[in-house]
């Protein structure tokens, strides 16, 4: 992919808004590298409460690595991460208490029991809300005194969200939750994530390569790439404000200069022409007959963003 | 050899785990050598070279099963049907490196024992076991039962109407026999090479999810997911204890026992009620053993210790050493685990964490050793400081000093690593130290006490150090 992102959005810098209220997370100046190898450069990110965040990017992005950071899991060569305003390292229990993460690979406690695994982690939490373990278990069909090795995948990557979800986090994170459920297992856990945002005001924050999950659940879409954020917004408000325009240069920087449209990205074309991908919060005004502008879907910008 | 033919004898050396490096060759080539060393240290250079030399004949015989392991993997129904050539090269090395190793195992024993001919049927004869036996793995058993059953070579009727028999033709028509025999078994090392179909991939799948047990279960990680209902009956009968204590924990949980419970999500293999259990399995074992001996053969329990000292006490160090070298593993293979367990409310972190942790495995380790030794030292020793082999078990005191490191530095473990470092310490570095006794005339209890000073210094200066690792779980993540 060539293109090259030339602008941020203000998710990339956050600035502090007396209006909202406190975040639930707040990341800053994030630097990680395995290696010589970059992985997160600079990043900036914030997550305000009730927020349902779908992050998208390419295989190898660092999504995983981001959301481990986010959590503490792995130290960063720099920047600073802040959970319910406590800096990540130094969480207290009450904290703690409030974090729920489905990591992506679900077979984990294996020599457990699904009953085994449930009391193990219930014994940790000053809350838990039995009922709904109940509800999830019978309605999610898990054998409950299988080991965890002997269920399938789906089952597995099921338990692993109740688990999650037990102790009624308002932090959830998710790290491709749904890669091993079917069509109807998806969608019956995005009703179950939805119904956890507007009971309990939860902000949640899940990638995945599944993109008509994201459309039916996230209210909020952040494009990561080159170890940034490039890109984080209402997805409503995407489809509504972003196009691609291609055309002559000069055409195109006219327009853009006329209009005020924020540039997300832009790629040369043969002669004398260039594809951009811009976005406008007040509309455009009319398009110059040598400008051609197209709407754009989430698959097409995730293939223009990442 | 054509280049073919070398790219198939090769494929093994080249899929070998890159991560683990020379650890699997180097674990063989010193077990094959501990044995000489003793025969060399005990008795004398002459009775050594023989060892050596049967030594090299076995490693032959380890060659072959590592090659023909490879061939089996090779022989997928796949390429057999679509590779142009495949089935018939897979054959034709396994013939050609079943021969040459042939000849290699004859020369060198009938250099040393004469019957050339003799020796190169015989050395063929249980390559091609190998080979059956590694297609069709449950033909170990009944082999296994077999070699360990005396009775059966010297009594059977059946078995030695059959050896009169190929003895007698072999003394009429020694190179007839050899022909045909020869002939017959390359046509059967030929067949195990199968040419796809649904038949075969089932004997592969079935093949390929063994072979993958064995490895994950060596590096201490679960089997569970390819164990049938015998396997997870039996891991649900060994299991009982560790599940007891989970119970026992589950019901009252406070922050005094918060660790404890953490630790039960690192696996039941390496926590301390499956090591008391192998312990109580393996003491109740011997003791068995010893009953039978005593009250079947008559033998007298004095004169069975006194023959079994050192095999008691290097086989019981190694099991305790091996399992706190073990731990690794198993810290690597949960370190996922462990990243859920870091959100945990209560679960200490940093420097804390490392303390505890160690703190926890380094009694455990500890334990085990001073259990086992005391048990070996009163019992089989009787309690004689001057014994040498009281050398055996004190190079299992220092052991546990290798918990205390930089975990979240550590790169994969391999399968053999454990093994070796256990094989390196305990019968290399007690031989070593049985033998410096000796030859400076000193007392066993100096060596005792030599250690226990080396010990307690290095963990001292270990432990301290221990505050300036970064946070030991996630384990590996810096790796």
């Amino acid at each position: 992919m060539s293109a090259v992102i030339t602008t941020s959005s203000p998710a990339s810098h956050p600035a502090p808004d007396l209006a909202l209220p406190s975040p639930s997370a707040v990341l800053r100046d994030l630097q990680l590298n395995y290696g010589s190898q970059p992985v997160l450069m600079g990043l900036n990110w914030q997550l305000l409460p009730g927020q349902v965040v779908g992050l998208l990017g390419r295989n190898g992005a660092g999504k995983t690595s981001l959301l481990e950071a986010l959590l503490g899991l792995r130290e960063t060569q720099a920047g600073s991460v802040h959970l319910f305003g406590q800096p990540v390292a130094q969480l207290d229990d009450a904290c703690r208490a409030r974090i729920g993460y489905v990591p992506q690979q679900s077979d984990l406690f294996d020599g457990f029991t699904a009953n085994q695994l449930l009391a193990y982690f219930r014994s940790f939490y000053p809350r838990w809300n039995e009922a709904k373990v109940e509800g999830l278990m019978a309605r999610w069909d898990i054998p409950r005194d299988k080991p965890i090795a002997k269920l399938s995948g789906g089952q597995q990557q099921r338990l692993s969200i109740i688990r999650a979800l037990a102790h009624e986090p308002d932090l959830l994170v998710l790290d491709e939750p749904v890669a091993s459920l079917d069509p109807a297992g998806r969608r019956d856990f995005l009703r179950e994530l939805v119904e956890q945002v507007l009971d309990r005001g939860t902000t949640v924050v899940f990638s995945t390569h599944i993109l008509s999950d994201l459309e039916r659940v996230a209210f909020n879409v952040a494009f990561m790439a080159e170890g940034r954020i490039a890109l984080q917004a209402p997805l409503d408000e995407l489809i509504d404000e972003v196009r691609a325009l291609s055309g002559p240069t000069a055409a195109l920087q006219g327009l853009i200069a006329s209009d005020g449209l924020k540039v997300l990205s832009r790629r040369p074309l043969e002669s004398g022409r260039e594809r951009c991908l811009v976005r406008s919060v007040q509309g455009m005004s009319g398009l110059p007959p040598s400008v051609l502008s197209e709407a754009l879907n989430l698959e097409d910008l995730f293939m223009e963003l990442t | 050899m054509s280049s073919p033919h070398a790219q198939i004898l090769l494929a093994p050396w080249l899929e070998r785990d890159k991560r683990t490096g020379w650890w699997g060759p180097a674990l063989i080539l010193l077990t094959a050598s501990l044995p000489t060393l003793a025969i060399w240290a005990w008795t004398s250079a002459e009775r050594a070279g023989v060892a050596a030399l049967v030594t090299a004949v076995v490693l032959l015989q380890v060659l072959w099963s590592v090659q023909f392991g490879g061939l089996l993997r090779q022989n997928h129904p796949h390429a057999a049907r679509l590779v142009p050539g495949h089935q018939r090269r897979l054959r034709e090395a396994a013939v050609g490196l079943w021969l040459l190793l042939t000849a290699g195992s004859a020369l060198m024993l009938g250099s040393m024992f004469g019957h050339t001919l003799a020796w190169g049927l015989g050395a063929a004869g249980l390559m091609l076991l190998i080979a059956l036996a590694s297609r069709a793995p449950l033909l170990w058993w009944p082999l296994a039962l077999l070699s360990g059953w005396p009775g059966f070579w010297t009594r059977n009727e059946l078995w030695l109407a059959l050896r009169g028999t190929a003895v007698a033709a072999y003394q009429q028509q020694p190179l007839l026999l050899a022909v045909v025999m020869l002939t017959l078994m390359a046509w059967l090392l030929c067949v195990q090479m199968q040419g796809g179909g649904s038949g075969h991939q089932k004997v592969y799948d079935r093949n390929a999810r063994s072979r993958q047990a064995m490895l994950e279960g060596a590096t201490g990680r679960s089997t569970l997911r390819y164990q049938g209902h015998i396997g997870l009956a039996l891991a649900r009968g060994f299991g009982w204890p560790f599940r007891a204590w989970m119970r026992h924990l589950l019901a009252r949980p406070d922050t005094r026992n918060l660790l404890a419970r953490a630790e039960l999500g690192l696996g039941a293999r390496s926590h301390w009620t499956a090591l008391a259990l192998a312990g109580v399995i393996v003491l109740s074992g011997t003791v068995l053993v010893f009953v039978l001996l005593v009250s079947l053969n008559g033998l007298r329990l004095q004169d069975i210790l006194v023959h079994a000292k050192y095999g008691l006490s290097i086989g019981l160090t190694c099991a305790t050493v091996g399992s706190a070298m073990g731990l690794s593993s198993a810290l690597y293979f949960s370190r996922r685990e462990q990243a859920l367990m870091m959100l945990l409310p209560g679960m200490p972190r940093g420097a804390e964490l490392n303390r505890q942790l160690v703190r926890r495995r380094l009694g455990l380790a500890f334990t085990s050793w001073l259990l086992v030794s005391a048990l070996v030292f009163t019992v089989v020793l009787q309690g004689d400081v001057n014994d040498p082999a009281l050398a055996f078990l004190l190079m299992g005191m220092p052991a546990g000093l290798l918990l205390m490191r930089n975990w979240a530095a550590m790169g994969p473990p391999g399968a053999q690593q454990p093994m070796l470092l256990t094989l390196l310490l305990v019968p290399l570095g007690g031989l070593v130290c049985h033998e410096a006794l000796r030859w400076l005339g000193l007392p066993s209890w100096l060596l005792a006490a030599s250690m226990l000073a080396l010990t307690l210094l290095i963990g001292a200066w270990l432990w301290r150090r221990l505050a300036s690792y970064p946070q030991a779980f996630p384990v590996g993540r810096l790796g």
